[in-house]
């Protein structure tokens, strides 16, 4: 406290200044301390201590409630290269990926270019596309088990009605995976228009002007030379969090087709839940986890390489 | 090169006129300005003549042609943006070559890699290059056709514009507030170079600004406009000492005209207990408003002149010239200002003449009287010709 | 595309033409096809919506005959409903639903913006740091602290609790970084004057930074209960009995009550549990959106 000790005797202007700069930047080192010890005590018991716990049980063959565990090392690691349930879960994870991410991406980008151009209508479509993103997907899942079912569903029916042969989706091995892409390119369509709208009316209507004038003004040439362009940035963003959430899939094979039929819906995250909390094998779930953890990291530092570099202008 | 005509062009937008009947002659090679305050409608006009808006009525002629069926690429005509517009993600020398691209290359040919499989695409690439060169060396930029527009200063961008437009060529460059998002010392200088690009290209220009310095220093001819409509077409000195409405007389100038109500009598008009001998085509007892600019009150000896009694209530003194503001006793109080040049100002002073209240003789050739509605009434000053214009103050 | 320049003087056929043109008959047709290609989507997307509020009014026997038949030959509504809240204790797993999600935003504002506003305009040592792990944190699924939660929990003998099942989402690193964001746009001289005027930190934060900040709190809360309302994997893992059961969970153990059997008061039952969300989405759709836009580009 010897700051204060004197503030009878004048001290020199810009000394003053000095002290009062200290006083106030201890203030406020005291204020950000306090402000940030929440989060932080939070940032560390249920986000780094977790992390660091599940790369540590990944080494081990703890299983829940067993007495007794030991440290395995790359065990974990070595039985999953040779656990077909795992590279099965891998493949299916990513060819999920491969449909959902391009399919919601394109079929948003359509209808946020249509939407945009409408002026009534728009408040409309756009309540309509969004109205999934806000819906309970395990709710909807039920509903959408039912809507292609073969024997009772209107899809079915249809499909009768016109001479064809009703498609079995979820029971079929070689549909199961393309059906649960069609609902999740069904509930991440109407996010992905939204970004893509916000994208959309961010760009100057004078570059359109300009592009009119340069004669760029074939649909074509406005997409390719201004719109496309223009997109970039959201797109890969667009893309990005797709991919991620498409890859976190879990709700719809939970409700619907538990992994079935033949395996052919098992999925990264499913794997996990079943090795983590039905059969607790912590261990295992562990290592699960960690490659998980991997590949979205990977691809968050992607979409930031990507946005900084290429997109960039 | 080209005139341009505008024929009794109208449009509105749900409901609001924002163009009635507009007419506008453009000469081959002329710099005209269309000036005014923001919602008149001088950019709405250039709108329609780029063809980016079509127009309800009226029809709009380039070279004696009329343009109005024809899409903006068609009409050879080049446009620079107050936002310049240049494609954020082209080069500076893709961003120029951008409309000779569009007119050279067909669509089969602009399309990425397959366009690589036509024959002629590299020749025509090539002499693009050539003029796109020309024209980055003639605006001095060379050095910058590798960078994109966001490495770019404000004053470098607006030479891209610049060279997007004088690319192609075209019979007619229209410029909507080019200068607006330059810093004011830039401003300065761009109006210069402007300018003299308008004289060494030789095309018609149809410039677009609210600020009517840049009106004023830059045109052969300004068309002055309020709420869709030319309230005045004619040089820069016409609308400055001839204005025949006072919207006109309010906008041109800095500082403004002074307005003064004044009466009219049988020898003239009546302003502030001065007589004005001045014929008005107005009735003997008519209020009317009398516009007289701050350099024609003079400080000197009035010489048998009309005289106003004024109120000084302030003076800034900008070193060659001296403002002096204050209000007009007996003419309903209006505030006036009096710019007097420092020599004569000097004088004033030392002869005692500045004590709180000043004399100032008015020059009755010199002053403009318009009616109730701002319509010139008085007559028109003879020598407007000879009198040598005022530089704006900036 | 070099057009041949027309003639000087146009004949009267071709003026005409021209103008036909200017009403853009190609706009027309274009503005067509668009509301085509739009229709047949937003039939895809209300495909499952219809469909379940169908079904929730027909009659048991009629579901397994309906074909793709839109229009219920009688009016089963009152029994599918009923029974679907009946059977279920559908409200209840709602009522979890609220209380699950209001605490979690609660205290997710709680930490986050007194976080945000250190992080975006006081000085103290560990600030980069601090900035540092939540960017990490931004990167880091939920699913992957699922296990050690799990097992923390379970020694503490709290699974099977509300706040086993909030626990996880106290800390949002999204939304420090998003207030974050907003308050570092917020001028310095503002919070200077109110240092001046004897304003204390929490009073600046309290006073002047929270009210400044309601629109993004407000996109933020969207999106937390949204995501609150509709998860399911954590909810799973630490929920045992129906009577901690979010909406999604109670949706299964609804669903496995009725295997096969009701699809009239099913769909009822997945149309009470979509409803609050979807309700609030019809009234509030400009916050919902702006919130999205706001919470996704960053």
């Amino acid at each position: 406290m010897t700051v204060l000790a004197a503030p009878s005797t004048p001290a020199p202007a810009p000394a003053a200044a000095t002290v009062r700069r200290a006083v106030q930047s201890r203030v406020e080192a005291r204020a950000g301390y306090l402000f940030a010890t929440p989060a932080l005590v939070l940032i560390v018991t249920i986000l780094l201590a977790p992390i660091a716990v599940v790369i540590a049980l990944a080494f081990t063959d703890y299983q829940l409630g067993a007495v007794e565990w030991a440290w395995i090392g790359l065990g974990n690691y070595e039985r999953m290269l040779d656990d077909p349930v795992f590279w099965r879960s891998l493949a299916n994870t990513f060819i999920y990926v491969a449909i959902v991410v391009p399919g919601s991406v394109v079929f948003a980008l359509v209808v946020a270019i249509l939407v945009n151009e409408r002026k009534k209508t728009r408040t409309l479509y756009q309540i309509i596309y969004f109205l999934p993103v806000t819906t309970t997907l395990i709710a909807m899942s039920v509903v959408w088990h039912f809507v292609l079912n073969p024997q009772i569903g209107p899809i079915a029916a249809l499909l009768r009605s016109l001479g064809l042969p009703a498609m079995d989706v979820f029971g079929d091995p070689d549909l199961v995976l393309a059906g649960l892409a069609t609902i999740g390119i069904w509930q991440l369509v109407g996010f992905n228009m939204v970004l893509f709208l916000a994208g959309l009316t961010a760009i100057p209507r004078d570059l359109y002007d300009a592009a009119d004038i340069d004669g760029a003004d074939h649909p074509w040439d406005r997409f390719v030379r201004v719109t496309w362009p223009m997109l970039g940035p959201t797109t890969v963003f667009v893309v990005v969090t797709t991919t991620i959430t498409a890859f976190r899939v879990f709700d719809t094979v939970a409700v619907i087709t538990r992994g079935g039929p033949l395996g052919r819906s098992e999925v990264l995250l499913y794997a996990m839940y079943l090795e983590g909390f039905q059969y607790f094998d912590i261990g295992y779930a562990a290592a699960l986890t960690v490659v998980f953890l991997v590949t979205v990291v990977a691809l968050a530092v992607m979409q930031a390489f990507f946005l900084d570099r290429k997109v960039h202008y | 090169m080209a005139a341009l005509e505008i024929d009794t062009v109208s449009k509105s937008f749900g409901g609001s006129a924002v163009l009635k009947a507009v007419s506008l002659d453009v000469r081959d090679g002329e710099f005209l300005t269309l000036v005014g305050s923001s919602g008149c409608g001088k950019s709405t006009i250039l709108r329609v003549i780029a063809g980016l808006e079509p127009q309800d009525a009226g029809a709009v002629r380039i070279g004696g042609r009329p343009v109005d069926h024809l899409r903006p690429k068609q009409r050879n005509v080049a446009m620079v943006f107050q936002s310049y517009a240049l494609y954020p993600h082209m080069s500076v020398k893709d961003n120029i070559a951008m409309p000779l691209i569009m007119q050279r290359l067909r669509l089969a040919e602009r399309l990425p890699l397959v366009g690589r499989l036509s024959p002629r695409r590299a020749k025509v690439m090539a002499e693009i290059d050539g003029e796109v060169g020309a024209v980055a060396r003639q605006l001095h930029i060379e050095q910058l056709l590798a960078r994109k527009p966001a490495q770019l200063s404000g004053g470098q961008r607006q030479r891209v514009a610049l060279g997007r437009a004088m690319v192609r060529r075209p019979d007619v460059f229209l410029m909507d507030e080019p200068l607006s998002n330059l810093d004011a010392k830039l401003r300065v200088h761009m109006r210069t170079e402007l300018t003299d690009l308008h004289r060494r290209l030789g095309v018609t220009f149809v410039y677009v600004t609210h600020d009517q310095v840049e009106a004023m220093t830059m045109s052969d001819r300004v068309a002055l406009m309020d709420e869709g409509r030319i309230v005045q077409l004619g040089t820069p000195a016409d609308l400055y000492h001839d204005p025949l409405d006072l919207r006109v007389a309010r906008f041109i100038g800095s500082p403004g005209v002074n307005v003064l109500p004044g009466t009219v009598t049988g020898a003239g008009v009546e302003v502030g207990g001065a007589q004005l001998p001045l014929p008005v085509a107005a009735a003997e007892g008519a209020a009317v408003q009398v516009g007289l600019r701050p350099e024609t009150l003079s400080l000197d000896p009035p010489a048998g002149r009309p005289v106003l009694k004024i109120r000084l209530s302030a003076t800034e003194n900008l070193g060659a010239e001296v403002f002096l503001h204050g209000r007009a006793d007996g003419a309903g109080d209006s505030p006036i200002i009096i710019r007097a040049p420092l020599d004569a100002f000097d004088r004033a002073r030392a002869a005692g003449r500045l004590d709180g209240t000043v004399t100032v003789a008015v020059d009755p050739a010199r002053a403009f009287v318009f009616d109730a509605d701002g319509r010139r009434v008085g007559r028109r000053p003879v020598e407007a010709a000879v009198v040598r214009m005022p530089v704006p103050a900036e | 595309m070099t057009a041949p320049s027309p003639a000087l003087k146009p004949t009267a056929g071709a003026l005409f033409k021209e103008r036909l043109r200017l009403l853009r008959p190609d706009r027309i047709v274009g503005g067509l096809v668009a509301h085509l290609v739009l229709i047949a989507g937003a039939l895809f997307v209300l495909l499952p919506f219809v469909w379940m509020l169908l079904t929730s009014v027909r009659k048991p026997d009629e579901v397994f005959t309906a074909g793709f038949n839109p229009i219920p030959d009688s009016f089963h509504g009152v029994e599918n409903y009923g029974h679907a809240l009946n059977q279920s204790p559908l409200l209840q797993f709602m009522g979890n639903g609220v209380i699950v999600c209001a605490g979690i935003l609660v205290v997710q504002l709680l930490v986050a913006l007194p976080a945000a506003y250190a992080l975006a305009k006081l000085e103290f040592r560990i600030r980069p740091l601090l900035f540092v792990l939540v960017l990490l944190g931004l990167t880091v699924p939920p699913q992957v602290t699922a296990l050690p939660l799990y097992m923390g929990l379970a020694s503490l003998d709290l699974l099977d609790t509300y706040f086993a099942i909030m626990v996880p989402f106290f800390l949002s690193v999204f939304a420090i970084f998003l207030f974050r964001q907003f308050f570092k746009t917020f001028p310095m001289e503002i919070i200077h004057a109110a240092r001046l005027d004897g304003f204390t930190e929490l009073e600046i934060l309290i006073r002047i930074l929270v009210p400044s900040a309601l629109p993004a709190i407000a996109a933020f809360s969207v999106f937390s209960i949204t995501s609150h309302w509709n998860d399911l994997y954590w909810p799973l893992v630490v929920t045992t009995s129906p009577e901690h059961a979010t909406p999604p969970l109670g949706m299964m153990i609804f669903r496995d009550q009725e295997t096969g059997s009701n699809y009239g008061a099913l769909m009822a039952g997945a149309a009470i549990i979509t409803a609050p969300l979807v309700i609030t989405f019809l009234i509030a759709q400009r916050q919902f959106v702006r919130g999205i836009t706001m919470t996704g580009v960053k």
